[in-house]
């Protein structure tokens, strides 16, 4: 929520934040409201790795970075929990 | 309309939102279509319905604990529900129709919804037993939900209603759903169900387990639900019918009478389980030498998937056996051990090693377990609950509905499984978010390739992604389980509208 009104909450027709990040995007409708009047239909998009999310993504990269260097007992069983 | 005490409102709600006609135990479901031309005569049968709407001032009388059972004898429950299609035949005005919310009027079976809600593969239209678009035998149009004591009770209660349905010229879409309840409440797979609800502001629920309660408006249009707003409600012009006993709705200094105030949105899917799929896949993957060891693990390997133990008890508490020992009779204690919903994820159960975190009822309700935030997690699950009223259909595999037994008796070919109810105010947020998103994401909690390993479509889809693995943290590290199949296929639903026992009156007027 927070984020969201810190994006975003300097755009037209956004409903109105309180001190930057409260209400905004917490007003449901308003929000629907304005996102919808601003939709453009998609022809064409690219994703590189369509199966995978982003915090997937994070992880596999801390997965690679653990296969190198030394680990201590502990975070070693942290790691395998990534698998 | 402020929600203070609902109950104290008498008559305005028909019985099944403020609970599922719990001493009733045998159910029959409706699915009736209006003919072309028959207009006319589907009013004439609402006109005899609505006197007979059981709302919830008359559940009230019926006591708690009736040792005499004949005190049931004779008493027998009615609500009804109608979908857009329906309301429009019945003849509520274009603008009226209007005012319902989009997925309402579009449809569960509108075809790019079936992708959204996994209604695809074994679960598309085509395999649907009733309710897919374009259907020849007409569209779904009323749900009449009939409830009593005994079998015998119902099915004269069902007789009665069908010779006026058929004086009136109306259709069945299917044989009327039969329902009873199953051994201590479970459903087919073993598991008992229906135990974690939330406590809605205004329905005169005791919160035992002390969970935060969500707004009415969750639940029924006319009231403020989890963002403090109105859910959208739908309007009657001032010239046609009673308008005038309808509620109100105050907008600045304009008030208009509301159709929807007092009512919900019910979502209906017909669920058939494949129970001997179901074991015989946790067997094999299972298996060792030790035929007593085995069924321990397969039943474990059931219990990770679920959530809880098969008698109910979380395993957020209880995470390596069963407390429960069968042979004791229920007391206070063991019900509260069963009916357990007093539990969170974060502090205690980060990884899931207790309850895994792509377990089914962790995916339905998160709780506080969402993005390392758990207040702003629980925030995000309140928004996303819905108030479950389905019930088991069919013939159990073996009556005690012990795993052992479910897995040796290989009978798949009866149909039976769980009439999936849903009742809510916005079904988009509180429905479909929780099925798209949460039950069949393969991304649910920054998981990979697995979708709820019970409920879930794990079927190929479009998209390439893959949804048929689950996995079981453990040490050293977490074992998963590939290849599952589907253990439950959707046979049908729609979206109904339950309305307020004044909106049923002024339908009569029309």
């Amino acid at each position: 929520m927070r984020s969201m009104n810190l994006m975003y909450g300097s755009t037209v027709g956004f409903p109105t934040t309180k001190w930057l990040i409260k209400e905004g995007a917490n007003s449901r409708s308003g929000y629907m409201r304005v996102t919808r009047s601003a939709q453009y239909k998609t022809n064409l998009w690219y994703c590189a790795v369509p199966t995978l999310s982003v915090e997937n993504k994070k992880n596999n990269r801390k997965v690679r970075q653990g296969l190198s260097g030394s680990m201590s007992e502990k975070k070693a069983q942290a790691w395998l929990r990534r698998l | 309309m402020d929600s203070n005490n609902l109950m104290e409102d008498h008559g305005e709600l028909q019985a099944i939102i403020t609970g599922g006609f719990k001493r009733l135990n045998h159910a029959r479901y409706i699915l009736l279509t209006i003919p072309q031309g028959k207009e006319e005569d589907a009013k004439a049968f609402v006109k005899e319905v609505v006197p007979k709407v059981t709302a919830t001032e008359f559940i009230k009388t019926i006591p708690k604990y009736s040792p005499n059972k004949n005190t049931w004898e004779g008493i027998w429950g009615l609500n009804v529900a109608f979908t857009h299609s329906g309301l429009k035949k019945l003849g509520l005005h274009e603008s009226t129709l209007d005012g319902f919310s989009r997925p309402f009027k579009e449809g569960m079976n509108d075809p790019e919804r079936s992708i959204h809600l996994g209604d695809i593969g074994d679960n598309a239209q085509k395999n649907w037993d009733f309710g897919a678009r374009g259907e020849k035998k007409g569209t779904t149009d009323m749900l009449l939900l009939l409830f009593a004591s005994t079998e015998k009770n119902v099915d004269t209660e069902l007789t009665r209603w069908k010779d006026k349905w058929e004086k009136h010229g109306l259709e069945t879409l299917i044989p009327p759903i039969d329902s009873h309840v199953l051994e201590d409440g479970k459903e087919h797979f073993g598991f008992k169900d229906g135990i974690a609800q939330p406590i809605v502001k205004g329905l005169g629920k005791e919160n035992i387990f002390n969970t935060t309660p969500i707004n009415t408006g969750e639940v029924l249009l006319g009231y403020r639900d989890q963002y403090y707003e109105f859910p959208r409600n739908p309007i009657v012009p001032d010239t046609k019918g009673e308008f005038y006993k309808l509620p109100l709705i105050h907008e600045g200094d304009q008030h208009q009478y509301a159709f929807g105030t007092n009512g919900s949105y019910l979502v209906f899917r017909k669920l058939r389980q494949y129970v001997n799929r179901f074991w015989t896949y946790l067997a094999e993957q299972t298996k060792t030498d030790d035929a007593a060891k085995s069924e321990e693990a397969m039943v474990k390997l059931a219990t990770k998937m679920v959530g809880r133990w098969p008698s109910g008890v979380p395993l957020a508490k209880y995470p390596d056996h069963d407390p429960i020992d069968p042979k004791k009779k229920v007391d206070d204690e063991i019900w509260l051990l069963k009916n357990n919903d007093e539990f969170l994820f974060d502090n205690d159960d980060k990884y899931g090693d207790k309850t895994p975190r792509g377990s089914h009822i962790r995916r339905s309700n998160p709780r506080d377990s969402l993005r390392n935030d758990p207040n702003e997690s629980q925030e995000i699950s309140q928004k996303h609950r819905m108030l479950r009223r389905g019930r088991t259909y069919g013939n159990p595999v073996e009556k005690d509905l012990k795993p052992i037994d479910l897995l040796n008796k290989n009978d798949d070919s009866e149909d039976r499984g769980l009439v999936f109810i849903a009742l809510c105010g916005d079904i988009n947020r509180q429905y479909e978010f929780s099925q798209k998103d949460w039950i069949d994401g393969p991304k649910f909690d920054d998981l990979y390739t697995e979708s709820d390993p019970v409920i879930g479509n794990h079927c190929p889809r479009n998209d390439g992604m893959v949804t048929n693995t689950f996995s079981v943290p453990q040490c050293p590290v977490r074992h998963r389980v590939k290849d599952i199949p589907q253990f439950v296929e959707m046979k049908g639903g729609a979206y109904f509208f339950l309305p307020g026992i004044r909106a049923l009156k002024y339908l009569t007027t029309l």
